[in-house]
């Protein structure tokens, strides 16, 4: 069975900094994965050279058998890439409704069932009460919910999210996993990157380390668990 | 003289009249600036192509509602290849090789006018629907010039739901709040943003022909509205809609009442308006929210 997500030899620079240095990985179809790392390991960077937003990056990045690797970030997002940024990336200018509505897409398979925006709000009543105020006026869980509802309704194959729980209340991050694990339930492939490493491994079905740049341990979820050197080398925890 | 109402309505509609004027010309030098980062010194010379194009179309087809409809579009259309040609490669050039850059393309303009059109001035009537006058406070008003008016505010209201309730317009307002993000939810913000600026060159070309029969259409046309439009956009705010309205009727006003008042003076109070605004408000009256910078 092909991969969901193929990554192969992937490297990403910040001007002159080589932030992704050589990294290979794929990701199982309908499983979670989680990308782990220290602050600056190059994370984030590793989903931003996925999705085509770095000026400068090489290597080889394939959904199921396409290459995507030569497309320009919105085609990357066509494709059946969903974001969900670390900065969330809410637009202040747009209404709760519109930023759902501006990102929303029939899926391209037709197989699964579609996001609509109905479902959508079933999901995150919140947002259903809040859908005519603007996106700058939200609280930080607001956000993250909107941003989580953007991205499936771009229902795409395939979420790549950073950092969900970053920032919040310990009761917001609770309801956004519980958000997580339903999703994850409705078997939607996830690379999910994440600083809370309980969340993240109650999460995870696979799990990738990353240190310095460079991948430097993959295996499944109860691996990684009995794996104490990978953690304290790479983790510090 | 100055408080006589008949006076000061005569000179708040021909204040009225030059606003909307420089607002059509502003909205697309303000996109260009605000939301592309490209100092287009060319925009002047859309404008004076506009009339010129629209002064053929007359003469070729004796409609002026035609030359109204067709201008636009031709302007539009050069405007596509000047994006393709020359903006796309010089977006990520530094804001002196822009200015250098578009610098040049007005003499290129003025030339190219001049060769096709020749060096002298024309009028172009205005259509005979609009050619008579209406009486204003007992003074009779060119029926024309209140077209103008209410042209721009047409403008105005359709720009500005547009960009409120089109889809087209959300996923500008997305580009201009966070352009990465934009694009990484599969939004199209470079075309959505070519469209802008085919549009905002369009409206150009349009402000050329309607300026025609109120100002005369001659070589050079292109640059003294050029300046004003600039400080429209100074004053008002790149990249910002209702900035470029409002400073449509800043400028428009002060230099309409500048004329008539202290001629001598006018454009001191208009560059000292820019600079008051510049000194209180460097992003301009209504500057555009920008979520990172």
């Amino acid at each position: 069975m092909t991969a969901a997500l193929t990554v192969e030899d992937l490297n990403g620079w910040y001007d002159d900094a080589h932030v992704v240095q050589g990294v290979s990985f794929e990701l199982a179809e309908g499983k979670v994965t989680a990308l782990l790392g220290r602050n600056g390991a190059g994370k984030s960077t590793i989903l931003k050279a996925v999705m085509g937003l770095l000026r400068r990056r090489s290597g080889k990045v394939a959904l199921g058998s396409r290459r995507i690797d030569r497309l320009p970030p919105h085609r990357v997002a066509l494709s059946g890439l969903g974001y969900i940024p670390e900065t969330r990336g809410i637009f202040p200018s747009l209404t709760v409704a519109e930023n759902l509505t501006v990102a929303a897409r029939p899926a391209a398979d037709g197989a699964r069932e579609s996001w609509t925006l109905a479902r959508v709000f079933d999901l995150f009543p919140r947002l259903a009460e809040r859908r005519q105020v603007g996106g700058g006026q939200l609280s930080g869980g607001e956000q993250q919910m909107l941003a989580i509802a953007r991205a499936l309704l771009g229902n795409g194959r395939l979420l790549l999210i950073d950092e969900p729980t970053e920032g919040l209340a310990p009761a917001v991050v609770a309801d956004i996993e519980t958000v997580l694990q339903d999703l994850k339930r409705s078997g939607i492939t996830v690379l999910l990157v994440e600083q809370n490493y309980p969340v993240a491994l109650r999460l995870a079905d696979n799990v990738l380390v990353l240190g310095k740049g460079r991948l430097r341990w993959a295996g499944d979820e109860p691996a990684f668990r009995s794996a104490e050197d990978v953690r304290q080398t790479w983790l510090g925890v | 003289m100055l408080l006589d109402p008949t006076f000061l309505a005569i000179q708040l509609l021909n204040g009225l009249q030059l606003a909307s004027l420089l607002f059509l010309l502003s909205v697309g030098l303000s996109v260009v600036f605000g939301l592309m980062n490209f100092i287009n010194l060319a925009h002047g010379t859309l404008y004076m192509l506009g009339a010129y194009i629209g002064l053929s179309l007359v003469r070729a087809t004796d409609s002026f509602w035609l030359a109204f409809a067709l201008a636009p579009l031709a302007v539009a259309a050069v405007g596509a290849v000047f994006h393709v040609v020359l903006l796309r490669r010089m977006q990520a050039a530094s804001p002196m090789r822009q200015v250098l850059a578009t610098f040049g393309l007005i003499f290129v303009g003025l030339d190219s006018v001049r060769y096709i059109w020749g060096d002298y001035s024309h009028a172009l009537a205005a259509p005979e629907l609009l050619a008579g006058s209406v009486q204003v406070l007992g003074q009779t008003y060119p029926t024309y010039r209140l077209f103008v008016i209410g042209l721009g505010i047409i403008v105005l209201l359709v720009l500005y739901f547009g960009l409120e309730r089109t889809r087209l317009g959300a996923i500008v307002r997305a580009g201009v709040d966070d352009r990465e993000t934009a694009t990484a939810i599969g939004l199209n913000v470079e075309r959505a943003f070519f469209l802008v600026f085919c549009f905002g060159c369009a409206l150009a070309g349009l402000a050329g022909v309607v300026a025609g029969p109120v100002l005369s259409i001659f070589p050079g046309m292109d640059i003294s509205i050029l300046i004003l439009a600039l400080i429209v956009v100074v004053v008002g705010g790149p990249g910002s809609l209702k900035g470029a309205a409002l400073g449509a009727l800043l400028v428009g006003m002060v230099e309409t009442f500048g004329q008539v008042i202290a001629p001598e003076y006018a454009s001191v109070v208009l560059y000292a308006l820019m600079a008051l605004v510049l000194v209180l408000r460097p992003g301009g009256l209504i500057p555009v929210s920008k979520a990172h910078g």
